[in-house]
Protein backbone atom coordinates (compact mmCIF):
# COMPACT_ATOMS: atom_id res chain seq x y z
CA UNK A 1 0.00 0.00 0.00
CA UNK A 2 1.08 3.48 -0.85
CA UNK A 3 1.97 5.58 2.08
CA UNK A 4 0.11 8.36 2.76
CA UNK A 5 -0.27 11.58 1.39
CA UNK A 6 -2.02 13.42 3.98
CA UNK A 7 -1.43 11.67 6.92
CA UNK A 8 -3.37 13.50 10.18
CA UNK A 9 -3.31 12.38 13.35
CA UNK A 10 -4.91 13.48 16.21
CA UNK A 11 -5.63 16.54 15.26
CA UNK A 12 -7.07 19.93 17.60
CA UNK A 13 -7.97 22.36 16.56
CA UNK A 14 -9.62 25.80 18.15
CA UNK A 15 -10.91 29.02 16.82
CA UNK A 16 -10.94 31.65 19.05
CA UNK A 17 -10.52 29.24 22.04
CA UNK A 18 -13.36 27.26 20.83
CA UNK A 19 -12.54 23.77 20.43
CA UNK A 20 -13.71 22.74 17.13
CA UNK A 21 -11.35 19.32 16.15
CA UNK A 22 -11.01 17.22 18.90
CA UNK A 23 -8.14 14.73 18.02
CA UNK A 24 -8.87 13.76 14.06
CA UNK A 25 -7.26 11.45 12.25
CA UNK A 26 -7.19 10.77 8.49
CA UNK A 27 -5.10 9.05 5.94
CA UNK A 28 -5.44 9.81 1.95
CA UNK A 29 -3.21 8.23 -0.07
CA UNK A 30 -2.31 8.87 -3.75
CA UNK A 31 -5.21 8.49 -6.27
CA UNK A 32 -7.63 8.59 -3.48
CA UNK A 33 -11.01 10.39 -3.30
CA UNK A 34 -12.74 10.87 0.52
CA UNK A 35 -15.43 12.24 1.52
CA UNK A 36 -16.47 14.03 4.25
CA UNK A 37 -19.78 14.50 5.36
CA UNK A 38 -20.94 15.33 8.76
CA UNK A 39 -24.00 17.98 10.01
CA UNK A 40 -23.63 21.96 10.55
CA UNK A 41 -20.73 22.64 12.97
CA UNK A 42 -18.95 19.05 12.98
CA UNK A 43 -15.73 21.12 12.33
CA UNK A 44 -15.50 19.89 8.29
CA UNK A 45 -14.47 23.82 7.05
CA UNK A 46 -12.33 24.21 10.03
CA UNK A 47 -10.34 20.96 9.20
CA UNK A 48 -9.95 22.79 5.64
CA UNK A 49 -9.26 25.71 6.49
CA UNK A 50 -6.77 24.69 9.20
CA UNK A 51 -4.52 22.47 6.73
CA UNK A 52 -4.70 25.50 4.18
CA UNK A 53 -2.84 27.78 6.99
CA UNK A 54 -5.46 30.44 7.86
CA UNK A 55 -4.31 32.54 10.70
CA UNK A 56 -6.92 32.29 14.04
CA UNK A 57 -7.17 28.40 13.35
CA UNK A 58 -5.22 27.34 16.22
CA UNK A 59 -3.78 23.86 16.14
CA UNK A 60 -3.15 23.10 19.74
CA UNK A 61 -2.36 19.45 19.32
CA UNK A 62 -1.49 16.50 16.73
CA UNK A 63 0.19 16.24 13.74
CA UNK A 64 -0.31 16.74 9.52
CA UNK A 65 1.93 15.20 6.99
CA UNK A 66 1.95 15.82 3.37
CA UNK A 67 4.24 13.72 1.76
CA UNK A 68 5.93 12.80 4.46
CA UNK A 69 7.11 16.91 5.48
CA UNK A 70 4.88 18.82 8.20
CA UNK A 71 2.47 20.82 6.89
CA UNK A 72 1.80 22.87 10.37
CA UNK A 73 5.10 24.22 9.96
CA UNK A 74 4.29 25.67 6.31
CA UNK A 75 2.96 29.23 5.99
CA UNK A 76 -0.30 29.25 3.50
CA UNK A 77 2.45 30.31 0.64
CA UNK A 78 3.88 27.01 0.82
CA UNK A 79 1.68 24.70 1.91
CA UNK A 80 -0.04 25.46 -1.78
CA UNK A 81 3.69 25.35 -3.21
CA UNK A 82 3.88 22.17 -1.99
CA UNK A 83 0.59 20.34 -3.76
CA UNK A 84 -2.32 21.54 -1.47
CA UNK A 85 -5.16 23.57 -2.82
CA UNK A 86 -8.29 24.57 -0.46
CA UNK A 87 -11.31 25.07 -2.90
CA UNK A 88 -13.44 27.79 -0.87
CA UNK A 89 -16.97 27.60 0.27
CA UNK A 90 -17.40 30.97 -0.54
CA UNK A 91 -14.74 32.21 -2.82
CA UNK A 92 -13.68 35.55 -2.24
CA UNK A 93 -14.22 38.72 -4.49
CA UNK A 94 -11.40 40.67 -5.23
CA UNK A 95 -12.10 43.49 -7.56
CA UNK A 96 -9.34 45.12 -9.35
CA UNK A 97 -6.77 41.94 -8.82
CA UNK A 98 -7.32 40.19 -12.58
CA UNK A 99 -8.03 36.81 -12.64
CA UNK A 100 -5.99 35.86 -15.24
CA UNK A 101 -2.86 38.24 -14.00
CA UNK A 102 -3.91 36.39 -10.22
CA UNK A 103 -3.66 32.93 -11.63
CA UNK A 104 -0.48 33.21 -13.56
CA UNK A 105 0.71 34.68 -10.62
CA UNK A 106 0.10 32.15 -8.69
CA UNK A 107 0.84 29.48 -11.51
CA UNK A 108 4.34 31.10 -11.85
CA UNK A 109 5.14 31.31 -7.89
CA UNK A 110 4.44 27.64 -7.21
CA UNK A 111 6.37 27.11 -10.67
CA UNK A 112 9.46 28.68 -9.40
CA UNK A 113 9.24 27.15 -5.59
CA UNK A 114 9.61 23.58 -7.74
CA UNK A 115 12.45 25.43 -9.54
CA UNK A 116 10.76 25.14 -12.56
CA UNK A 117 10.97 27.90 -15.38
CA UNK A 118 7.63 30.39 -15.67
CA UNK A 119 4.88 30.15 -18.27
CA UNK A 120 4.90 32.62 -20.47
CA UNK A 121 1.90 34.64 -20.59
CA UNK A 122 0.86 33.09 -24.59
CA UNK A 123 0.88 29.74 -23.43
CA UNK A 124 -0.40 30.35 -20.14
CA UNK A 125 -3.51 32.29 -21.68
CA UNK A 126 -3.81 29.28 -24.62
CA UNK A 127 -4.14 26.54 -21.20
CA UNK A 128 -6.83 29.45 -18.94
CA UNK A 129 -8.82 29.59 -22.36
CA UNK A 130 -8.97 25.74 -22.92
CA UNK A 131 -9.77 24.99 -19.44
CA UNK A 132 -12.52 27.66 -19.12
CA UNK A 133 -14.04 26.05 -22.43
CA UNK A 134 -14.12 22.47 -20.90
CA UNK A 135 -15.86 24.40 -17.64
CA UNK A 136 -18.40 26.16 -19.91
CA UNK A 137 -17.06 29.44 -18.43
CA UNK A 138 -17.91 32.54 -20.04
CA UNK A 139 -14.57 33.90 -21.49
CA UNK A 140 -15.16 37.06 -20.46
CA UNK A 141 -15.05 36.33 -16.73
CA UNK A 142 -11.37 35.13 -17.18
CA UNK A 143 -10.70 39.56 -17.44
CA UNK A 144 -12.55 40.51 -15.16
CA UNK A 145 -11.18 41.35 -11.22
CA UNK A 146 -10.81 37.48 -9.41
CA UNK A 147 -14.56 36.44 -8.72
CA UNK A 148 -15.70 40.18 -9.03
CA UNK A 149 -19.52 40.21 -9.79
CA UNK A 150 -19.60 35.73 -10.69
CA UNK A 151 -22.83 34.36 -9.66
CA UNK A 152 -22.50 31.61 -7.23
CA UNK A 153 -21.90 28.69 -9.48
CA UNK A 154 -19.56 30.51 -11.81
CA UNK A 155 -17.34 31.47 -8.22
CA UNK A 156 -17.14 27.26 -8.43
CA UNK A 157 -16.72 27.00 -11.44
CA UNK A 158 -13.79 29.44 -11.09
CA UNK A 159 -12.26 27.26 -8.06
CA UNK A 160 -12.14 24.49 -10.29
CA UNK A 161 -10.02 26.67 -13.13
CA UNK A 162 -7.54 27.13 -10.47
CA UNK A 163 -7.74 23.58 -9.44
CA UNK A 164 -7.46 22.49 -13.05
CA UNK A 165 -4.51 24.76 -14.07
CA UNK A 166 -2.76 24.65 -11.06
CA UNK A 167 -2.74 20.64 -10.91
CA UNK A 168 -2.45 20.37 -7.22
CA UNK A 169 -1.55 16.90 -5.70
CA UNK A 170 -3.49 17.50 -2.83
CA UNK A 171 -7.40 19.19 -3.39
CA UNK A 172 -9.93 20.24 -0.28
CA UNK A 173 -12.94 20.84 -2.05
CA UNK A 174 -14.93 22.69 0.59
CA UNK A 175 -18.55 22.25 -0.31
CA UNK A 176 -17.77 23.19 -3.89
CA UNK A 177 -20.66 21.20 -5.12
CA UNK A 178 -23.03 23.48 -2.75
CA UNK A 179 -25.81 25.84 -4.75
CA UNK A 180 -24.53 24.78 -7.93
CA UNK A 181 -27.58 23.35 -10.63
CA UNK A 182 -27.62 19.78 -11.82
CA UNK A 183 -25.36 20.86 -14.97
CA UNK A 184 -22.99 23.11 -13.45
CA UNK A 185 -22.38 20.30 -10.82
CA UNK A 186 -21.71 17.98 -13.91
CA UNK A 187 -19.29 20.52 -15.41
CA UNK A 188 -17.31 21.08 -11.45
CA UNK A 189 -17.73 16.95 -10.85
CA UNK A 190 -16.05 16.49 -15.01
CA UNK A 191 -13.22 18.65 -13.87
CA UNK A 192 -12.51 16.99 -10.93
CA UNK A 193 -12.23 13.55 -12.53
CA UNK A 194 -10.54 14.71 -15.20
CA UNK A 195 -7.54 15.13 -12.55
CA UNK A 196 -7.93 11.54 -11.18
CA UNK A 197 -5.00 10.01 -11.74
CA UNK A 198 -2.90 7.89 -9.26
CA UNK A 199 -0.95 10.50 -8.09
CA UNK A 200 -3.20 13.11 -6.96
CA UNK A 201 -5.38 12.71 -4.36
CA UNK A 202 -9.24 14.66 -3.31
CA UNK A 203 -10.80 15.41 0.31
CA UNK A 204 -14.48 16.39 -0.61
CA UNK A 205 -16.22 17.74 1.57
CA UNK A 206 -20.18 18.08 0.88
CA UNK A 207 -23.44 17.61 2.41
CA UNK A 208 -24.96 15.98 -0.66
CA UNK A 209 -25.05 12.81 -2.24
CA UNK A 210 -25.03 14.21 -5.93
CA UNK A 211 -21.61 15.18 -6.53
CA UNK A 212 -20.18 11.71 -4.87
CA UNK A 213 -22.71 10.06 -7.59
CA UNK A 214 -20.70 11.42 -9.72
CA UNK A 215 -17.41 11.25 -8.15
CA UNK A 216 -17.28 7.93 -6.27
CA UNK A 217 -14.78 8.14 -3.63
CA UNK A 218 -13.03 6.20 -2.82
CA UNK A 219 -13.99 6.32 1.66
CA UNK A 220 -16.62 8.28 3.05
CA UNK A 221 -16.01 9.62 6.52
CA UNK A 222 -18.72 10.83 9.35
CA UNK A 223 -17.37 13.81 11.09
CA UNK A 224 -19.55 15.07 14.31
CA UNK A 225 -18.37 16.82 17.26
CA UNK A 226 -14.49 17.10 15.84
CA UNK A 227 -13.68 13.70 15.41
CA UNK A 228 -14.42 11.13 12.39
CA UNK A 229 -17.35 9.35 14.23
CA UNK A 230 -17.40 6.87 11.08
CA UNK A 231 -16.17 5.81 7.96
CA UNK A 232 -16.51 3.40 5.12
CA UNK A 233 -17.28 2.82 1.14
CA UNK A 234 -19.71 4.75 -0.73
CA UNK A 235 -22.40 2.51 1.02
CA UNK A 236 -22.64 4.68 3.74
CA UNK A 237 -23.21 7.59 1.87
CA UNK A 238 -26.76 5.80 0.76
CA UNK A 239 -27.23 4.86 4.32
CA UNK A 240 -26.31 8.76 5.69
CA UNK A 241 -29.24 9.91 2.96
CA UNK A 242 -31.84 7.26 4.47
CA UNK A 243 -30.86 7.39 8.30
CA UNK A 244 -29.30 11.08 8.78
CA UNK A 245 -26.42 12.20 11.30
CA UNK A 246 -28.98 11.68 14.14
CA UNK A 247 -27.13 8.64 15.50
CA UNK A 248 -23.93 10.60 15.44
CA UNK A 249 -24.89 13.53 17.22
CA UNK A 250 -26.01 11.54 19.89
CA UNK A 251 -22.95 9.45 20.32
CA UNK A 252 -20.54 13.03 19.99
CA UNK A 253 -22.83 14.70 22.68
CA UNK B 1 15.51 74.45 -9.36
CA UNK B 2 15.08 77.06 -7.37
CA UNK B 3 12.11 78.62 -8.62
CA UNK B 4 10.29 78.63 -11.68
CA UNK B 5 6.92 80.29 -13.47
CA UNK B 6 4.46 78.72 -16.27
CA UNK B 7 1.56 79.89 -17.85
CA UNK B 8 -0.56 78.03 -20.32
CA UNK B 9 -3.10 80.18 -21.82
CA UNK B 10 -5.63 78.67 -24.48
CA UNK B 11 -7.18 80.77 -26.74
CA UNK B 12 -11.37 80.34 -27.53
CA UNK B 13 -12.41 76.98 -29.08
CA UNK B 14 -8.52 75.56 -29.10
CA UNK B 15 -7.64 72.51 -28.18
CA UNK B 16 -4.10 71.66 -26.49
CA UNK B 17 -2.27 69.11 -24.44
CA UNK B 18 1.05 69.96 -22.55
CA UNK B 19 3.58 68.63 -20.96
CA UNK B 20 5.39 69.89 -17.41
CA UNK B 21 8.70 68.33 -16.27
CA UNK B 22 10.07 69.62 -13.02
CA UNK B 23 12.82 68.15 -11.09
CA UNK B 24 13.66 69.70 -7.37
CA UNK B 25 16.89 68.29 -6.61
CA UNK B 26 18.19 71.09 -4.63
CA UNK B 27 18.46 71.51 -0.99
CA UNK B 28 17.36 75.54 -1.08
CA UNK B 29 13.27 76.55 -0.79
CA UNK B 30 12.45 76.56 -4.04
CA UNK B 31 8.67 77.98 -5.67
CA UNK B 32 6.78 77.21 -8.62
CA UNK B 33 3.96 78.73 -10.20
CA UNK B 34 1.47 77.48 -12.68
CA UNK B 35 -1.22 79.88 -14.14
CA UNK B 36 -3.70 78.18 -16.57
CA UNK B 37 -6.36 79.95 -18.50
CA UNK B 38 -8.90 78.23 -20.61
CA UNK B 39 -11.12 80.75 -22.63
CA UNK B 40 -14.72 79.74 -23.60
CA UNK B 41 -14.75 76.71 -25.62
CA UNK B 42 -11.32 75.45 -25.10
CA UNK B 43 -9.87 72.13 -24.21
CA UNK B 44 -6.50 71.76 -22.27
CA UNK B 45 -4.74 68.12 -21.33
CA UNK B 46 -2.19 68.75 -18.94
CA UNK B 47 0.44 66.65 -17.72
CA UNK B 48 2.19 68.07 -14.22
CA UNK B 49 5.13 65.93 -13.32
CA UNK B 50 7.11 66.69 -10.59
CA UNK B 51 10.39 64.57 -9.35
CA UNK B 52 12.38 64.99 -6.47
CA UNK B 53 15.58 63.90 -5.08
CA UNK B 54 17.58 64.80 -2.20
CA UNK B 55 16.06 67.09 0.79
CA UNK B 56 14.59 69.81 -1.12
CA UNK B 57 11.72 71.97 -0.17
CA UNK B 58 9.19 73.42 -2.96
CA UNK B 59 6.04 75.76 -2.79
CA UNK B 60 3.85 74.53 -5.46
CA UNK B 61 1.43 77.30 -6.46
CA UNK B 62 -1.45 76.25 -9.32
CA UNK B 63 -4.58 78.94 -10.52
CA UNK B 64 -6.74 77.58 -13.12
CA UNK B 65 -9.18 79.28 -14.72
CA UNK B 66 -11.93 77.46 -16.91
CA UNK B 67 -14.17 79.69 -18.85
CA UNK B 68 -17.71 78.55 -20.22
CA UNK B 69 -17.65 75.53 -21.65
CA UNK B 70 -13.90 74.74 -21.54
CA UNK B 71 -12.53 71.33 -20.36
CA UNK B 72 -9.50 70.29 -18.85
CA UNK B 73 -7.93 67.11 -17.92
CA UNK B 74 -4.76 67.23 -15.28
CA UNK B 75 -3.05 64.76 -13.98
CA UNK B 76 -0.26 65.99 -11.28
CA UNK B 77 2.05 63.36 -10.31
CA UNK B 78 4.44 64.29 -7.10
CA UNK B 79 6.75 61.57 -6.64
CA UNK B 80 9.93 61.79 -4.49
CA UNK B 81 12.15 59.27 -3.31
CA UNK B 82 14.39 61.10 -0.84
CA UNK B 83 13.48 63.66 1.92
CA UNK B 84 12.03 66.38 0.24
CA UNK B 85 8.57 68.29 0.93
CA UNK B 86 5.96 69.48 -1.25
CA UNK B 87 3.92 72.12 -0.36
CA UNK B 88 0.63 73.02 -2.85
CA UNK B 89 -1.59 75.80 -2.86
CA UNK B 90 -3.75 74.99 -5.68
CA UNK B 91 -6.76 77.21 -6.96
CA UNK B 92 -9.62 75.83 -9.53
CA UNK B 93 -12.42 78.25 -11.00
CA UNK B 94 -15.52 76.65 -13.64
CA UNK B 95 -17.24 78.87 -15.73
CA UNK B 96 -21.00 78.07 -17.14
CA UNK B 97 -20.87 74.69 -18.12
CA UNK B 98 -17.25 73.87 -17.60
CA UNK B 99 -15.58 70.77 -16.98
CA UNK B 100 -12.52 70.13 -14.92
CA UNK B 101 -11.10 66.05 -14.33
CA UNK B 102 -8.24 66.68 -11.94
CA UNK B 103 -6.30 63.95 -10.81
CA UNK B 104 -3.71 63.97 -8.21
CA UNK B 105 -0.82 61.25 -7.68
CA UNK B 106 1.69 61.78 -4.74
CA UNK B 107 4.18 58.58 -3.49
CA UNK B 108 3.98 60.60 -0.03
CA UNK B 109 7.35 62.90 0.10
CA UNK B 110 8.76 63.84 3.65
CA UNK B 111 5.76 66.16 4.03
CA UNK B 112 3.57 66.83 1.02
CA UNK B 113 0.62 68.39 1.59
CA UNK B 114 -1.84 69.88 -1.02
CA UNK B 115 -4.59 72.51 -0.37
CA UNK B 116 -7.04 72.39 -3.20
CA UNK B 117 -9.81 75.40 -3.36
CA UNK B 118 -12.45 74.79 -6.26
CA UNK B 119 -15.25 77.51 -7.03
CA UNK B 120 -17.87 76.06 -9.04
CA UNK B 121 -18.86 79.83 -10.59
CA UNK B 122 -20.79 78.62 -13.65
CA UNK B 123 -24.11 77.22 -14.06
CA UNK B 124 -24.02 73.29 -14.46
CA UNK B 125 -20.25 73.43 -14.22
CA UNK B 126 -18.49 70.03 -13.54
CA UNK B 127 -15.37 68.54 -11.34
CA UNK B 128 -14.36 64.77 -11.22
CA UNK B 129 -11.38 64.61 -8.51
CA UNK B 130 -9.23 61.90 -7.86
CA UNK B 131 -6.11 61.82 -5.42
CA UNK B 132 -4.21 58.72 -4.71
CA UNK B 133 -1.53 59.13 -2.18
CA UNK B 134 0.99 56.38 -1.14
CA UNK B 135 2.50 57.39 2.36
CA UNK B 136 5.72 55.54 2.13
CA UNK B 137 7.47 54.49 5.54
CA UNK B 138 7.21 57.54 8.39
CA UNK B 139 6.15 60.02 5.62
CA UNK B 140 3.29 62.80 5.74
CA UNK B 141 0.72 63.40 3.24
CA UNK B 142 -2.33 65.66 4.16
CA UNK B 143 -4.78 67.05 1.88
CA UNK B 144 -7.11 69.76 2.23
CA UNK B 145 -10.10 70.30 0.20
CA UNK B 146 -12.93 72.71 -0.79
CA UNK B 147 -15.46 72.00 -2.98
CA UNK B 148 -17.23 74.84 -3.54
CA UNK B 149 -20.87 74.98 -5.19
CA UNK B 150 -21.44 78.80 -5.91
CA UNK B 151 -23.70 78.31 -9.23
CA UNK B 152 -26.94 76.27 -10.15
CA UNK B 153 -26.86 72.76 -11.55
CA UNK B 154 -23.34 71.86 -10.66
CA UNK B 155 -21.83 68.84 -9.73
CA UNK B 156 -18.68 67.62 -8.31
CA UNK B 157 -17.45 64.18 -7.34
CA UNK B 158 -14.56 63.37 -5.33
CA UNK B 159 -12.35 60.43 -4.16
CA UNK B 160 -9.18 60.14 -2.62
CA UNK B 161 -7.38 57.55 -1.35
CA UNK B 162 -4.70 56.93 0.70
CA UNK B 163 -1.73 53.76 1.41
CA UNK B 164 -0.24 54.55 4.78
CA UNK B 165 2.93 52.19 5.38
CA UNK B 166 4.77 51.74 8.80
CA UNK B 167 4.52 55.21 10.77
CA UNK B 168 2.92 56.97 7.74
CA UNK B 169 0.96 60.00 8.82
CA UNK B 170 -2.28 61.07 6.52
CA UNK B 171 -4.26 63.50 7.10
CA UNK B 172 -7.78 64.69 5.01
CA UNK B 173 -10.11 67.19 5.35
CA UNK B 174 -12.44 67.80 2.61
CA UNK B 175 -15.44 69.79 2.33
CA UNK B 176 -18.30 70.34 -0.15
CA UNK B 177 -19.81 74.01 0.02
CA UNK B 178 -22.75 74.24 -1.08
CA UNK B 179 -24.02 78.16 -1.31
CA UNK B 180 -27.37 80.00 -1.45
CA UNK B 181 -26.63 79.92 -5.17
CA UNK B 182 -25.60 76.30 -5.40
CA UNK B 183 -29.55 74.86 -5.49
CA UNK B 184 -29.50 71.76 -7.90
CA UNK B 185 -26.35 70.75 -6.79
CA UNK B 186 -25.18 67.11 -6.87
CA UNK B 187 -21.99 66.26 -4.89
CA UNK B 188 -20.02 63.44 -4.05
CA UNK B 189 -17.30 63.43 -1.47
CA UNK B 190 -14.96 59.77 0.29
CA UNK B 191 -12.17 59.16 1.54
CA UNK B 192 -11.01 55.09 1.95
CA UNK B 193 -7.75 54.75 3.27
CA UNK B 194 -5.63 51.85 3.75
CA UNK B 195 -3.01 50.83 6.57
CA UNK B 196 -0.30 48.70 6.28
CA UNK B 197 0.78 49.08 9.24
CA UNK B 198 -0.16 49.09 12.73
CA UNK B 199 2.01 52.25 13.20
CA UNK B 200 0.31 54.06 10.21
CA UNK B 201 -1.77 56.73 11.56
CA UNK B 202 -4.95 58.39 9.55
CA UNK B 203 -6.96 61.63 10.35
CA UNK B 204 -10.09 62.21 7.94
CA UNK B 205 -13.00 64.99 8.32
CA UNK B 206 -15.50 64.37 5.16
CA UNK B 207 -17.82 67.64 6.04
CA UNK B 208 -20.70 69.23 4.83
CA UNK B 209 -22.14 72.89 4.97
CA UNK B 210 -25.05 73.40 2.32
CA UNK B 211 -26.89 76.63 2.30
CA UNK B 212 -29.30 75.79 -0.20
CA UNK B 213 -32.14 73.97 -0.33
CA UNK B 214 -32.41 71.60 -3.34
CA UNK B 215 -29.41 69.46 -3.44
CA UNK B 216 -28.01 66.24 -3.54
CA UNK B 217 -24.82 65.50 -1.78
CA UNK B 218 -23.24 62.50 -0.02
CA UNK B 219 -19.79 62.33 1.79
CA UNK B 220 -17.84 59.15 3.66
CA UNK B 221 -14.68 58.39 4.66
CA UNK B 222 -13.19 55.11 5.83
CA UNK B 223 -10.41 53.10 7.78
CA UNK B 224 -8.67 50.06 7.53
CA UNK B 225 -6.59 47.28 7.08
CA UNK B 226 -6.38 45.00 3.94
CA UNK B 227 -9.07 42.35 4.12
CA UNK B 228 -7.55 39.36 5.50
CA UNK B 229 -9.73 36.95 3.86
CA UNK B 230 -8.69 38.32 0.27
CA UNK B 231 -4.87 38.11 1.82
CA UNK B 232 -5.35 34.18 2.70
CA UNK B 233 -7.10 33.41 -0.41
CA UNK B 234 -3.97 34.84 -2.74
CA UNK B 235 -1.95 33.36 -0.41
CA UNK B 236 -3.76 29.87 -0.61
CA UNK B 237 -3.00 29.57 -3.84
CA UNK B 238 1.03 29.73 -3.65
CA UNK B 239 1.94 34.02 -3.45
CA UNK B 240 4.16 34.91 -1.08
CA UNK B 241 2.83 37.17 1.52
CA UNK B 242 4.49 40.29 0.54
CA UNK B 243 3.45 39.66 -3.54
CA UNK B 244 -0.39 39.26 -2.21
CA UNK B 245 -0.27 42.31 -0.09
CA UNK B 246 1.09 44.07 -3.13
CA UNK B 247 -1.49 42.57 -5.15
CA UNK B 248 -4.38 44.06 -2.81
CA UNK B 249 -2.84 47.30 -2.53
CA UNK B 250 -2.82 47.91 -6.44
CA UNK B 251 -6.72 46.62 -6.46
CA UNK B 252 -7.38 49.40 -3.95
CA UNK B 253 -5.60 52.12 -5.85
CA UNK B 254 -6.49 50.90 -9.00
CA UNK B 255 -9.89 52.71 -9.39
CA UNK B 256 -7.66 55.85 -9.51
CA UNK B 257 -4.28 54.33 -10.87
CA UNK B 258 -6.12 52.46 -14.16
CA UNK B 259 -7.49 55.58 -15.17
CA UNK B 260 -5.52 58.37 -15.76
CA UNK B 261 -5.38 57.89 -19.34
CA UNK B 262 -2.00 60.33 -20.17
CA UNK B 263 0.81 58.02 -21.33
CA UNK B 264 3.81 59.98 -19.54
CA UNK B 265 1.44 60.46 -15.95
CA UNK B 266 0.49 56.81 -15.91
CA UNK B 267 4.22 55.90 -16.56
CA UNK B 268 5.66 57.88 -14.12
CA UNK B 269 2.91 56.57 -11.53
CA UNK B 270 3.74 53.01 -12.47
CA UNK B 271 7.20 53.03 -12.13
CA UNK B 272 6.14 54.95 -8.44
CA UNK B 273 3.77 52.20 -7.54
CA UNK B 274 6.67 49.72 -8.35
CA UNK B 275 9.02 51.20 -6.05
CA UNK B 276 6.78 51.99 -3.23
CA UNK B 277 5.22 48.06 -3.10
CA UNK B 278 8.47 46.29 -4.34
CA UNK B 279 6.60 44.88 -7.07
CA UNK B 280 6.21 44.32 -10.82
CA UNK B 281 3.90 46.12 -12.57
CA UNK B 282 1.29 43.88 -13.57
CA UNK B 283 1.12 42.68 -17.27
CA UNK B 284 -2.06 43.74 -18.71
CA UNK B 285 -3.01 40.54 -20.70
CA UNK B 286 -6.67 39.38 -22.18
CA UNK B 287 -8.34 36.47 -22.29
Amino acid sequence: MNPPLLDIRGLKVQVENKKILRGLSLAVRPGEVHAIMGPNGSGKSTLAQALAGRDGYAVTDGSVLIDNEDLLRMNAEERACKGLFLGFQYPIEIPGVSNMYFLRSAVNAQRKASGQEELDAAAFLRQARKVAARLRLKPELLNRGVNEGFSGGEKKRNEILQLAILKPRLAVLDETDSGLDIDALKVVASGIEALRDGKRAFVLITHYERILNLVSPDRVHVLAGGRIARSGNAELVRELEASGYEAFLKQAA
Amino acid sequence: MSGGASEIFVPSGEQRAETLRIDHGSRDLASYSLRVQLEAGSSLKLQELHRGAGRFSTRIKVKAELGPDAKMRHVAVLDDAGEGRYDNHREARLGDRARLDYVRIGSGAARDVEVLRTRMEGARSRLRHQALMMVERGRLAELDLELAHLARNAESESLCRCVLGERGEGRFAGKILISTDGNGADARLRNDNLLLHESAHMETRPELEVYADEVQCAHGAATGALDEAALFYLMSRGLPAARAQAMLVRAFVSRISNGIGLEEAEGMTGDMLARVLNDDPPESFTA
